[in-house]
């Protein structure tokens, strides 16, 4: 092999001549160049763009903005090492935020996911009014939420739809929007939000059900809520660990409704870490700000991750 | 078995109720739109009195009929229609711009392997999950070392960027079988080509997904103005809106009823690829 290979290219080299050179003159082009490395790495070429673009507006300034974090804020920074976070979290102001996020995030958690949980297995066993059903519960998801929030202050008002219901079953009037209890009304919205989404979601997971054991079950006698539960429910767990992971990573994003229904400062009880960033923010406490979104940061790479090990051990 | 009957309709009525409290809030919207201004002003007057004895029952069907305030919000006052311009020039921009971004980085991630590839794809994924107000600070210097601050720029420009748009064509790009690429590679198509002539045209849906899920995220804005824009007349309508008096009450309703319709109608249009591109969601297998 190795003797005909040779000759092969003996015969093919003309004297005197470089092997490669650019039709342009000069050796190597800058143009040839770039096209040799689009041949040889078009994967980074195509990826260019986007990559460019997140790191510039993204993770670079996320990466310098760092140091704010150890940092005195002012014209003569000095270094205060963890100074800032202790600060932070010994901020009173801070957690009431941090206890707001986490009462939110525990009550619209596991809600979102009993009710998405709830509806899938409906529309999976009845079968029909799948599609009609399928686009409604998108249409919250997609629907501006400015436009909804004067509806819903509306539903929630002292002589609205929510008390009468209520005063049915023998409760009171309540003042929902006046007090603490608007944490409610952001609840629901979160929930009418997100829910469709979840919903589809888990029904898309439930499609791949294997239908032989499903249909074995239902021999043996089992009704729906236990072909549910025991057949069902342990196929599709990677997706509720995906949508529990999702819901709460989306629980971090109720600022807009919060801000929406009480303005840059609501009532305590709508005080949340976003607030608070925002109001440091404009009060130029950057370390506050830089601290804040390296927990949220935290927090989410936690998340992820977790369901990254979680998905990989669940598919061995 | 009529027990089965029973438990089918209670079913039944179960998803037309979770149905109909998904849409209420929006054609109620709708509905108020159309409904003459004193009648609405004299509604929302009744709001949070507690000293009225009855409970407001829901106004489902107008007394009086009236296009009034459509023709105050349209033609007359402007003020409504301008901030509407404003939110269109902001949401026209980003969406084109993922157009032109996020298909090729899906592609590289989907069609080529390359160092840390998947601990790149990782990273875009926390950032989309990211609330904004983590990387707003970062976002905010990036802005204010090129000059956008306070500029529309601002509103479009990081917006291009998220990583959503590239994380869902991703999952659709990977699902194209291996073969038909390779068919391609043998008539001598070079990526480019290969991207344009052939990912492209067979993930149209969901590139149509993107587009309508990209177009409501950025119609729904609200945090990035509150940053980055000082000037007012610069905010789009999503902020604009919650600016209600009792006076401006009516016109209100018609601007939201009109906000809400474009959104709505490009999910409607695509309703059937939007809801298949949110069942492509779940992680990359890797």
């Amino acid at each position: 092999m190795k003797t005909k290979s040779a000759r092969f290219i003996k015969i093919k080299q003309v004297p005197g001549r470089r092997p490669c050179r650019s039709p342009y003159g000069g050796s190597g082009a800058p143009m040839m160049k770039l096209t040799q490395f689009a041949k040889s790495k078009p994967a980074l070429l195509f990826l260019a763009p986007s990559l460019i673009g997140l790191l510039f507006f993204y993770i670079y300034p996320f990466i310098t903005g760092l140091r704010y974090m150890f940092m005195s804020s002012g014209f003569h920074a000095e270094f205060l090492g963890l100074h800032n976070i202790m600060s932070l979290f010994r901020s009173e102001l801070f957690q009431t935020a941090m206890f707001n996020n986490a009462i939110f995030t525990l009550a619209v958690v596991p809600a979102t996911l009993i009710l998405s949980l709830v509806f899938a297995a409906f529309v999976w066993e009845s079968m029909g009014a799948g599609r009609f059903f399928r686009s409604a519960s998108v249409m919250p998801y997609v629907a501006p939420t400015v436009a909804v929030v004067l509806l819903w202050t509306l539903f929630f008002d002292i002589n609205g739809p929510v008390n009468q219901i209520l005063s049915w079953f023998g409760a009171e009037r309540m003042d929902w929007v006046g007090t603490s209890r608007l944490r409610w009304l952001v609840i629901t919205m979160y929930l009418w939000k997100n829910t469709g989404f979840n919903i589809i979601l888990i029904l898309a997971s439930m499609n791949v059900v294997e239908k032989e054991v499903l249909e074995s079950a239902t021999l043996e006698g089992a009704n729906a809520f236990r072909r549910m539960v025991w057949v069902v429910i342990p196929q599709i767990l990677p997706t509720i660990f995906f949508v529990t992971t999702l819901s709460m990573v989306n629980s971090f994003r109720i600022f807009k409704e919060a801000y929406l229904i009480g303005g840059m400062y609501p009532d305590e009880s709508l005080y949340t870490v976003q607030h608070f960033m925002y109001n440091q923010f404009a009060s130029l406490n950057y370390n506050y700000v830089v601290s804040a979104s390296v927990i949220f940061t935290l927090f989410v790479i936690l998340l992820v991750g977790g369901l990254y090990i979680v998905e990989a051990r669940s598919r061995r | 078995m009529w027990k089965r009957r029973v438990y089918q309709i209670l079913v039944k009525i179960a998803i037309y109720t979770a149905s109909a409290a998904a849409l209420l809030p929006l054609v109620l919207a709708m509905i108020y739109s159309v409904t003459s201004p004193s009648e609405i002003t004299q509604y929302f007057s009744w709001l949070g009195d507690s000293a009225r004895p009855e409970f407001l029952p829901v106004k489902v069907v107008p007394d009086t009929l009236s296009l009034r305030q459509y023709y105050d919000v349209l033609i007359e006052k402007l003020y409504y229609l301008r901030y509407l311009f404003n939110s269109a020039k902001y949401s026209v921009g980003i969406v084109l711009g993922q157009l032109a971004v996020a298909p090729l980085a899906a592609y590289a991630f989907s069609r080529f392997k390359f160092k840390f590839r998947d601990g790149l794809f990782f990273i875009y994924i926390v950032i989309m999950m990211l609330p904004f107000q983590a990387y707003m600070l970062a976002n905010y210097f990036a802005l204010d070392s090129i000059g956008l601050i306070d500029s529309g720029w601002s509103l479009i420009v990081p917006g291009i960027f998220s990583p959503f748009s590239v994380f869902l064509l991703r999952q659709y790009m990977v699902n194209v079988p291996d073969e038909i690429m390779e068919a391609a590679s043998i008539d001598g198509a070079g990526p480019l080509m290969k991207l344009t002539r052939i990912m492209l045209p067979m993930v149209s849906p969901g590139l149509a997904a993107m587009v309508v899920l990209a177009f409501a995220e950025s119609w729904n804005m609200v945090e990035q103005p509150l940053l980055f824009i000082n000037d007012k007349y610069k905010y789009p309508l999503s902020l604009i809106l919650q600016e209600i008096t009792p006076v401006s009450m009516p016109d209100v309703f018609a601007a939201i009823a009109l906000f809400v319709a474009f959104p709505v109608l490009l999910f409607l249009i695509f309703n059937e690829d939007v809801v298949r591109g949110i069942e492509n969601i779940k992680l990359p297998e890797s």
